[in-house]
């Protein structure tokens, strides 16, 4: 191997970005000035066997992030076509979406007919609310907003870690690599407002960081510092657990600028506090007793350290060298805004262990992970190319380090990846793929996750299980009592009870179910159609008294129990 | 007079009864607003891990809250303290290095 052999890969070399020129062009704190220019090193890049090499393995890493892509595309167009709910609650947010489409707010007295409140905050119901109009009540609607969100957010990733690390490939492998989160991949086309809660999270990180990139001047006067805070503002009213990276952010800008920080969330206060305020007044308090008070629930610590492992488990590479560049940046570099959001983000997901919680709580410490990781990658890539420990006097010495990261970086995203894994494995294309990667199985679906109720695709026997429900409940006399709204829509039937906050409010003492309880027992329902049971103990309790089982129907791997009223006694 | 009228009158009065805006068009707002040291940085979250110590003290000798005792949620709060501390001291040897 001649010394050439071991000259930095010059397409994917961490000197290949545009964006890095133009950021020292710029005098970026971010990046070493002392690198050499991409003139001089363009020099010394003729296409060598390592070059090759760490080409070809950024070719695959790309191709197999590019196939957990593809497969997460079809998962999501198989929820697109499927009319019911997939995840339970999805139904629940279409008829949130409905409410507002009509000029109506979802948070409203839950103990009267139809004994329904929201616990969610508006902003992606309102962003749904054009589709529905144009479309009507149907679950696509938010499914295809949530699924755009989730790109938006990758894109955002892959545009972050391009403009702090200077590398385009590595930004594209970042992106991809949210994407093909296990976390990601199962919440990203569901009709929940969590994932374009972590885009606008991640647009507002990325934003904000440009304040550390180009040439200093009054943040007043820099568009990302405007658009830094609404779309923080924008991700609260998305999600409250947005509330952690409006924290990061703010965090951010006082390690930079303390008085301009304060001033920044005051305002940001303000602003908040006016339309909480401006809907309280609205919603004649509901807003505030289903958005705060209905969302302090149990909390199970066992529960949370579960999903820390298993999220570690899946993302031990990037979370690993994300965890270090926060490490360096504390205690040898300068905190980037990046490096306060992964703490946050890894701290907050801590939140994971609240009841009703899942692993969705730790999308916003991926999305962290995969931006951190990718720009500390990039960076250290930056750094090792201009690196010459010898002095000059043994080049093949000093290139060894840039050579190795060249093929070490993509080896990392390839690895990633099969952490990640995850795809149907039945059907000419998925069977042949699953059994060669050796992970075929009878259930059809391989998850590297193991057991989730979210990933596999929705088959024709579910669609028509959903149509069988739906048949019933529209042939039922009256109002329907069920834990699903999707069949409602369908049915073309009102939507009555929202069972999961009335049984966080029920053990809150914030729901009293005396008058739902009164319709059971008048056996006001025609029909009831339960699933998980989400309901107050005493409601089932009721149920059980004055309805008999029907009949049960299997959908999505769950069993919906269909029951009709015992007759009145 | 209208009661904004009446509002921007005062105003303009105490402005220029206090010389104001001379005040303002000789010394226009721009104050330093420099970025935090790393032993800044240090003394911040080390403030902060003895407030959070201090208000889960607190929380349990005054009795506040629902619940008496030292029960999970403040023996995190003091854990999480505790290394707030402990964060916030190893910073403070890093001297005056931008945070």
């Amino acid at each position: 191997m001649s010394d050439e052999d071991l000259t930095p890969p010059a397409p994917l070399s961490p000197h290949s970005s545009r964006a890095s020129s133009t950021l020292r062009e710029r005098g970026s704190q971010a990046i070493d000035t002392n690198t050499p220019s991409d003139k001089s090193l363009r020099k010394e890049r003729p296409f060598t066997r390592g070059r090759i090499f760490s080409t070809l393995i950024f070719a695959i890493a790309f191709l197999a992030l590019l196939a957990q892509f593809a497969v997460y595309v079809d998962y999501a167009a198989a929820l697109f076509r499927f009319p019911y709910d997939y995840d339970q609650g999805e139904g629940f947010e279409l008829y949130d979406t409905v409410l507002q489409a009509q000029g109506q707010w979802p948070y409203r007295d839950s103990q009267v007919f139809p004994f329904y409140t929201s616990i969610y905050p508006p902003l992606f119901h309102l962003l749904t609310v054009p589709l529905v109009w144009a479309f009507g009540p149907q679950l696509w609607t938010g499914r295809l907003v949530s699924f755009t969100a989730s790109l938006v957010a990758a894109g955002a990733i892959a545009y972050g870690v391009t403009r702090a690390g200077g590398n385009r490939a590595i930004g594209v492998l970042a992106g991809l690599t949210f994407l093909a989160s296990n976390d990601v991949f199962h919440i990203g086309p569901l009709f929940r407002q969590h994932m374009t809660m972590v885009t606008f999270e991640t647009l507002a990180v990325v934003c904000l960081a440009e304040l550390d990139l180009g040439a200093a001047a009054s943040w007043l006067r820099r568009p990302a510092f405007w658009l830094g805070l609404i779309f923080l503002l924008a991700a609260g009213y998305t999600k409250q657990l947005a509330a952690a990276t409006v924290l990061a952010g703010l965090a951010f800008l006082f390690i930079r600028g303390p008085r301009r920080a304060l001033l920044a969330g005051l305002g940001l206060a303000v602003v908040a506090g006016a339309i909480f305020g401006l809907i309280n007044a609205a919603t004649g308090g509901y807003w505030y007793l289903s958005i705060i008070r209905a969302n302090i629930n149990a909390f199970d610590w066992a529960q949370a350290l579960l999903l820390y492992r298993q999220w570690f488990e899946l993302h031990w590479l990037i979370v690993g060298v994300a965890a270090a560049a926060m490490v360096y940046e504390i205690y040898r570099g300068r905190l980037s805004v990046y490096a306060i959001w992964f703490g946050v983000a890894v701290a907050d997901a801590a939140l994971s262990g609240k009841f009703g919680a899942g692993e969705s709580y730790f999308v916003t410490a991926t999305a962290a992970a995969c931006a951190l990781s990718g720009i500390a990658l990039a960076r250290l890539w930056r750094w090792l190319a201009a690196w010459d420990p010898t002095g000059g006097t043994q080049p093949r010495a000093a290139a060894l380090g840039p050579v190795a990261l060249g093929l070490a970086i993509p080896l990392l995203y390839l690895v990633q990846a099969r952490f990640t894994l995850h795809l149907p494995t039945t059907g000419p294309i998925y069977g042949p793929v699953a059994a060669t990667l050796g992970v075929a199985s009878d259930s059809g679906y391989y998850d590297s996750q193991g057991y989730t109720q979210l990933g596999p695709r929705p088959t024709q026997a579910d669609i028509a299980a959903g149509d069988a429900i739906a048949a019933l409940a529209r042939a039922a006399p009256g109002p329907v009592f069920s834990e699903e709204a999707g069949f409602m829509f369908r049915a073309g039937k009102p939507v009555v009870t929202n069972p999961f906050p009335q049984l966080v409010m029920y053990q809150a003492g914030l729901f009293d179910p005396a008058n739902e309880i009164a319709m059971i027992q008048q056996q006001a329902f025609g029909l009831v159609i339960l699933r998980a049971q989400f309901y107050p103990p005493p409601v089932l309790q009721a149920i059980g008294a004055n309805y008999k089982p029907m009949t049960e129907i299997h959908m999505n791997g769950f069993l919906y129990r269909i029951l009709e009223s015992r007759g009145k006694k | 007079m209208p009661l904004y009228s009446r509002c921007f009158a005062a105003w303009y009065y105490v402005v220029h009864r206090f010389g104001l805006h001379l005040w303002v068009h000789y010394n226009p707002v721009v104050l330093p607003d420099p970025p935090l040291t790393k032993r800044q940085l240090g003394l911040v979250i080390f403030a902060g891990g003895v407030a959070l110590a201090v208000v889960t003290l607190a929380v349990n000798l005054f009795g506040l809250g629902h619940f008496n005792g030292f029960g999970p949620a403040k023996q995190l709060a003091l854990a999480g303290a505790a290394a707030l501390i402990v964060f916030g001291l190893s910073l403070l040897p890093l001297g005056d290095r931008p945070a």
